[in-house]
């Protein structure tokens, strides 16, 4: 046995493994010489181990590079990459997307732009999920999690996710449409695995199938289940037995379907939600007058980890004081749907010192605003919605609730803030007490309101915002708008992404100074403004760096849309009808153009127009 | 009492043996497997690992079979930091110990080797990777800036100096994308004479690397010392590099 016995049989090359760690290298028992160990050069051994390593990144920015350092990285980043986020559906085909990545898990699709919330875009406009749920279905059978924003679902592309995707766990649908419980009833049945289900403002019709029966017997490894949109009745002793055969079961929202004597019977069956979304919060119609109030201050009591609430769709207001004992806890409290009034609000408010996001109805006033200043210094979030969402010249909110934000909550990065009236000074204040504003949506609700007290426009607030606010990157603007305010917004706003303009600005100036000040931008979208062609042509330099550009009620015309349609090439110019328009119309009533590395769709309805 | 001391002998590539306790050597699946199917008297071979990667990987091995056996009174940030100074090694000997790992199947190592590596990306541009590892660029500039489009365009994976392509465009709405760009213009034109005179005026404020392709667009590009700009007839591509602040 010396060793130049050893040396004679050479087994196949030790050094020829690769990556995938299930195979096995050359290292043997006895008997087996082997050649001379040969030095790789360091580059040639991360290749050998390269997918490894890339598991380890996960950060776009960091895979971005990754793929550009040269082919073979681009080709071993493509294999590594699990989670696809893909930010228009129509920039890229899904031929594209699956070809390149063959090793995707999870899926994140948006589809229409925002605007479309608000009815300015007509139904049917596209964004259809189906084309990539079948490619998806045969690029990536494995496939655990789809996230979907604004995509129009029908009952069959659930069918498709529930019998293709064997290990499917994770559906999140945000304001998408087209499906109803049918389809839902088809999905819970057959997702076996399925551990995350979360509808949030998504349009669910109602065809009268029980879908909540529809899950499995047994255990379940539900984790999430959100459906507080969901308009119609639900089953709830077969949603008790659901969440008593859940122990996972960490989310639960209900829809105002729910009572709140069903709330208390879930409550009790799972205390160990840390999101509960509470249903009705009223009574139903059929409780006894002499029935015994279930202890609900105990049931909330018992959900100690509960830290996000919200729910309250019909809210009786004298059962509020059933949630003390969480409101230390809580660092997300969502009363949009409850229209309570400062008084109602002020006990519970001022036992949440941890809070960090509220949301909000402008029924509370301005005293409202002031006890939550008064508490919620670690607040980062407030959005404060109207109750009643019309122009009107009194409103519940206005300045003296901001300044009073602005004074007790530092630490705010988000605001979406609705009045009727709003001053320059306290939007000043606002961005001289808050710097680490990040996101600041003011919505006066009149159009081309000025500021009450000094009857000018409110271009020095908004002015003040970008300028002393030096994380901004999303900005919606309202009242009356001179094109300065858009200048400063050109000069100062150099890191804004999104930006939403209404009824504001003088002339084509405005939009040029935006177009060529902000180099940053991403999104904008813009309605009822009097922009026009020229103002439209001054953005051609950027034009291949955004996402998109929604303008809607502008002074736009065909032949201008024409020219920006035949400069770049790579940008799908839509022309979007309404009903009463004409196709021939020189006058363009909605453009919604964006980058694609596909061409135009070939979906567009009859009222799209593609340049 | 006698399998707890058991011990195997391994040889490796440069022939130097090592007798290790079993419970450390079955660390490594690779090894695992060999000693229960092959015969267990006898010296296993560690081909593709040198004497002192495999002393490296011992150490490594019984670390972590003490720690978890309770024979060491370490706590876990204490193994964590441990962990962290056994990969502050050369480029050379964390690419061997991710070979040797990947090879005798020690996961935890492969893991934290590799993780080490990652390290070294994040953060990093495409140029700034290739100086750290040595690698060679093989992107013609189309091929980089079709990547970089798709990267952009469809995945939203943002970040890092692109290049903006311009392609046919008049010239200021040409000078405004120049005068805007963090980062390489590429620009394709057909009158080069015109464009040529806006860039230079642009090129004398800036310091700019002027970059000439080849004609075959398919060999990889090459910079060029150029001072200045020549006018040729012919297709010619320039690009600039402007040292703007990101």
């Amino acid at each position: 046995m010396s060793e130049d016995d050893e040396r004679q049989q050479s087994p196949p090359s030790d050094l020829e493994f690769v990556s995938n760690k299930a195979r096995n290298c050359n290292a043997t028992g006895s008997g087996s010489g082997h050649p001379e160990f040969q030095s790789t050069y360091p580059d040639q051994v991360l290749e050998n181990v390269l997918e490894n390593v890339l598991h380890f990144l996960t950060s776009r920015r960091d895979r971005n590079a990754a793929s550009l350092v040269c082919k073979s990285w681009y080709r071993v980043e493509a294999l590594t990459r699990s989670e696809l986020f893909i930010g228009n559906c129509y920039a890229v085909s899904p031929g594209r997307a699956t070809a390149r990545f063959t090793r995707v898990k999870a899926l994140h699709l948006k589809g229409k732009p925002r605007f479309a919330d608000f009815n300015l875009m007509p139904p049917d406009w596209g964004a259809h999920f189906n084309p990539w749920a079948l490619a998806m279905a045969k690029a990536y059978p494995w496939l655990e999690k789809v996230h979907l924003k604004r995509m129009s679902v029908t009952d069959d592309d659930l069918a498709t996710l529930a019998e293709l995707f064997l290990g499917f766990k994770e559906l999140v649908l945000v304001c998408c449409d087209g499906f109803g419980t049918s389809g839902l009833a088809i999905f819970v049945s057959k997702c076996r695995q399925l551990k995350v289900l979360d509808l949030i403002e998504s349009e669910v019709s109602d065809d009268e199938t029980d879908w909540i029966s529809c899950f499995p017997e047994g255990e379940s490894n539900l984790e999430s289940l959100i459906f507080d949109c969901v308009e119609c009745h639900i089953n709830f002793e077969a949603l008790d037995r659901l969440v008593a055969r859940s122990p996972s079961l960490k989310k639960l929202k209900l829809n105002r379907y729910v009572s709140i004597g069903q709330l208390y019977r879930l409550m009790v069956r799972a205390p160990q939600l840390t999101h509960l979304g509470t249903g009705s919060f009223s009574p139903s119609d059929i409780a006894g007058q002499g029935d015994q109030e279930p202890d609900y201050v105990a049931a909330f009591a018992a959900c100690r980890s509960l830290v996000c609430l919200s729910g309250f769709r019909e809210i009786i207001p004298d059962y509020l004081p059933a949630i003390y004992p969480v409101c230390a806890n809580l660092t997300s409290l969502n009363f949009s749907y409850a229209n309570i009034t400062a008084d109602q609000l002020k006990p519970i408010i001022s036992k949440c010192h941890k809070l960090q996001t509220f949301w909000v109805l402008d029924s509370i006033c301005d005293e409202g605003l002031q006890a939550v200043a008064a508490t919620c210094k670690d607040l980062r979030e407030l959005r404060v919605f109207p109750v009643d969402p019309r122009e009107d010249n009194d409103g519940p909110v206005s300045e003296v609730g901001l300044q009073a934000i602005s004074e007790g909550c530092r630490k705010l990065q988000s605001i979406l803030y609705f009045c009727q009236r709003m001053t320059n000074a306290a939007v000043i204040a606002m961005s001289k007490n808050c710097p680490d504003l990040v996101v600041f949506r003011l919505c006066i609700m009149g159009r081309h309101r000025p500021d009450p007290v000094t009857g000018e426009p409110m271009d020095d607030g908004f002015g003040a915002i970008v300028m002393n606010c030096k994380k901004l990157t999303r900005l919606a603007v309202s009242g009356l708008l001179t094109d300065k305010a858009f200048d400063y917004i050109g000069r100062h706003g150099k890191l804004v992404r999104t930006l939403s303009v209404a009824f504001a600005g003088d002339s084509d100036m405005a939009l040029k100074y935006v177009l060529e000040g902000c180099p940053q931008l991403q999104k904008l979208e813009i309605r009822d403004s009097p922009f026009g062609d020229a103002a439209l042509r001054s953005g051609l330099h950027h034009y291949y760096n955004m996402r998109f550009l929604w303008m809607s009620s502008c002074r736009l015309t065909r032949h201008g849309c024409q020219e920006i349609a035949r400069a770049m090439p790579h940008l799908v110019v839509e022309v979007i009808r309404s009903a009463d328009e004409e196709e021939m119309d020189d006058v363009v009533g909605t453009l919604y153009m964006y980058r694609s590395l596909e061409g135009p769709r070939t979906d567009a309805p009859k009222f799209v127009t593609i340049l | 009492m006698g399998s707890t001391s058991t011990k195997i002998k391994l040889r490796t590539s440069d022939q130097k043996v090592f007798e290790v306790e079993k419970a450390v050597a079955v660390q490594s699946q690779t090894i695992k497997y060999i000693y229960e199917n092959g015969c267990p008297d006898s010296v296993i071979h560690v081909h593709s690992v040198s004497g002192d990667i495999l002393s490296k990987i011992l150490d490594y091995c019984k670390k972590h079979v003490n720690s978890a056996a309770g024979k060491e009174d370490i706590s876990p940030e204490e193994l964590y930091e441990w962990d962290a100074n056994f990969v502050k090694v050369d480029q050379n000997t964390l690419f061997d110990l991710i070979l040797a790992a990947n090879c005798l199947k020690i996961e935890s190592l492969l893991d934290l080797t590799c993780q080490t590596v990652a390290n070294m990306i994040k953060g990093k541009r495409p140029e700034e990777i290739r100086t750290t590892f040595n690698i060679k660029n093989d992107y013609t500039i189309e091929a980089e800036e079709a990547v970089r489009r798709e990267n952009k365009w469809a995945f939203d994976m943002l970040g890092g100096v692109g290049t903006m392509v311009i392609e046919e465009l008049a010239d200021d709405t040409m000078s405004k994308c120049v005068t805007n760009a963090k980062s390489r213009v590429c620009v394709i034109a057909a009158n080069q004479i015109v464009m040529m005179r806006s860039i230079s005026k642009l090129a004398n404020k800036k310091s700019i690397d002027v970059y000439k392709q080849p004609q075959n667009p398919t060999t990889p590009r090459i910079k060029e010392s150029v001072k200045q700009i020549n006018v040729g007839t012919g297709f010619i591509e320039l690009f600039f590099h402007f040292k703007c602040k990101m």
